[in-house]
This record gives C-alpha cells, structure tokens and sequence, in this order.
C-alpha cells in the first residue's frame, strides 16, 4: 500500500465516520421526540396571568419561520453542495426571521410584565 | 439482626458498561492494529519516510479515537443513561415540563447547520474550509439570543427560575455558540489536514519515483514537508 492510497482510504473513512456520527446523533433525537421521550407538548402554549396555559399565536408564527427558513437552507445547500462557502442567506430573510423572534419575545414579555399589572390594576 | 441497608449494593455489570468495556478494548486492539500496518506494509523503501508514516498513524489514531468515543456518547444517549427527556422542557404555569419554542428553534437551527457544514466539506472534496457568510452567524446569534433573553424574562417574572439561571443561560448560550464555532473548524481543519497530508505523500512519491537512488531520501523530505 502507498501512502497516498494509505491517505485516500483515511479520507473515505472520516467522510463515513463523520456521517454515521452526525446521522446517529440526530436520528437518537428525533426518534426520541417521535416516541414522546422528549416531550413537545405545550410548544405553542404560553402561560396566562392566572397561570394556566392557552395557545399562542407568536409561538405559532415563529415555528413557521423556523421551519421555513431552515428548510430553504437545507434546500439551499443539497441544491448544490459542491461549493467553497455556505450558501448566502438574503438580508431580508435574516430581517423577517429577526422579527419573528422579537415578536415571540415582545409576546412573551407582554405575558410576564405587562398582563399581571393591567390585572392588578383593574 | 442484619441490616441489608447498610451494605452497599455489588457493582452492577449491565449489558451497557459491558459493550463499553468491549468497545474500549476494540478501539485499543485497532489502534495497535493501524500503527502494525502502516509501518509493516505501507510502502518504506522510498517515499513513505519517517513523517509521512507518522502523519498516517497520527490520522488513523484521531479516527478511531473519535469514532470510539462518538460511538459510546450515542451508545449512552439511546439507552438513556444521557437523560434527553428534559432537552426541550422549561417549567410553564403550572407544568413542571413543557416543551420551550426558544429551545426547539435552537435545535432545529443547529442541525440545520451542523448539516450543512458536513455536507459543503464533503461537497467540495475538504479541500478547503468553507466560508461561513455573516448572515449564517447573524442568524445562529439571533437563536441563541432568544434563548437567552426568553430565559432572562421567565426569571425576572420570578416564578420559575432565578436571576442565576438566567445569566448561566446566556453564558452558556455564548459558550455554546463558540464552542460549536470552534467544533466545526477543528473537524474542517482535520479533514483539510487529511487532504493536504494526501497531496504531501503522493508528491513526495512522485518525486521519489523520478529521483535517482541517492536524491530518493530529499524528495520523500519534501513530500512530508507539504504535510501539515
């Protein structure tokens, strides 16, 4: 065996390894998410001024864009992978992405600050 | 009357410590076996010097290294020794765990570009480390920091964590934010060292087979001098 054969063979093996890794690490989780393990119950659900929970739209809107934006990238890259860079994402979906969290972060807020003194107030 | 409370319970050899034991010995065993085929029959009458071997071994070693530990953090996760229950879970109302919003963005976007990288790497054959644009940055702080200040605002509103909890989240928002940083180059930085190694070792063969007997040594020294 020559050492560049020695280094081809190391190459394909890092490749297989750092797949059976990535691919093991993310199946584990989201098989243990589809069995319930790790539980999503009350995702979208915030909390209300007298603590019981009840749906939230600025949780529902943030999921939307996250699932939108991540699978426009992951789109994005396995379009075409042989690149020197990550693929460029628009500003003006960064932008939108960053609005949506600080809706979901205002809405938050609201609920925590905001709600229990307009309660207390009345 | 003998208390059974007072002696301590034997070591339990459960089937995972078990396949722990014989992975450890397995990744041992192909160690020395990559280190016995790379000085026994690689190819040593010319090109393949004292360097080129070594960068191999070390190469080979960092392989099995990883792969072995990788294989048993896995090993630990699906069983349920690494507990993954509380992965998305925050106190909320009344609930002791309910899933967060700002945890799950955190994840999907970290595999999402965990991914990526991985396949832009072998996409281009790791010749070289890919840039990441500043939007992919800006994003995955734009993530993390929700984490973070949905943390910081259920702390102040005093309920379900403390103002402790809120500044470990940021640091550890930040630490981890860097430290995948720092994972992605370190595994990028391997892969091109692998691939630029190759290119040394098949130079140095090159010229070995072009030299004369007595310049064969110079041109293997050269070879492993293109090796990281």
């Amino acid at each position: 065996m020559s050492p560049a054969s020695a280094m081809n063979l190391l190459h394909k093996l890092v490749v297989i390894e750092g797949f059976v890794l990535l691919a093991g690490f993310f199946g584990i989780v989201v098989y243990k998410i589809a069995i319930g393990e790790i539980p999503l119950a009350g995702l979208l659900d915030a909390k209300n001024p007298d603590g019981r929970p009840s749906f939230s739209p600025a949780r529902l809107q943030l999921l939307i864009f996250t699932v939108g934006v991540a699978a426009y990238y992951l789109h994005a890259v396995v379009a075409n992978p042989h690149r020197d860079s990550l693929p460029d994402l628009p500003q003006s979906v960064v932008a939108a992405l960053g609005g949506s969290h600080a809706a979901y972060l205002g809405g938050k807020a609201v609920s925590v600050f905001i709600q229990p003194l307009l309660k207390r107030l009345k | 009357m003998h208390d059974d409370r007072s002696v301590p319970p034997p070591p339990r050899w459960d089937v995972l410590r078990v396949t722990s034991f014989i992975l450890a010995l397995v990744a041992l065993a192909i160690a020395l076996m990559v280190v016995w085929i790379v000085f026994f029959h690689v190819t040593a009458n010319t090109a393949a010097d004292a360097m080129t071997r070594l960068t191999i071994v070390v190469g080979y070693e960092i392989l099995v290294l990883v792969f072995f530990f990788g294989l048993m953090v896995l090993l630990y996760m699906a069983s349920g020794k690494i507990d993954l229950s509380m992965l998305l879970c925050e106190p909320k109302g009344d609930s002791a765990c309910a899933a967060s919003m700002s945890r799950f963005q955190l994840l999907i976007f970290t595999f999402v570009i965990a991914l990526s990288l991985f396949l832009v790497i072998v996409g281009n054959g790791a010749k070289s480390f890919p840039t990441i644009p500043s939007e992919i940055l800006l994003l995955l702080g734009i993530s993390a920091s929700t984490y973070a200040v949905g943390k910081g605002i259920q702390a102040s509103s005093g309920g379900n964590g403390t103002a402790g909890d809120a500044t470990a989240a940021a640091n550890s928002a930040t630490a981890a934010a860097h430290g995948a940083a720092a994972a992605a180059e370190g595994a990028a930085a391997a892969a091109h060292g692998a691939a630029a190694a190759a290119h040394g070792a098949g130079a140095a063969a090159t010229r070995a087979a072009t030299a004369t007997p007595g310049g064969g040594a110079g041109g293997a020294a050269g070879g492993a001098g293109g090796a990281p």
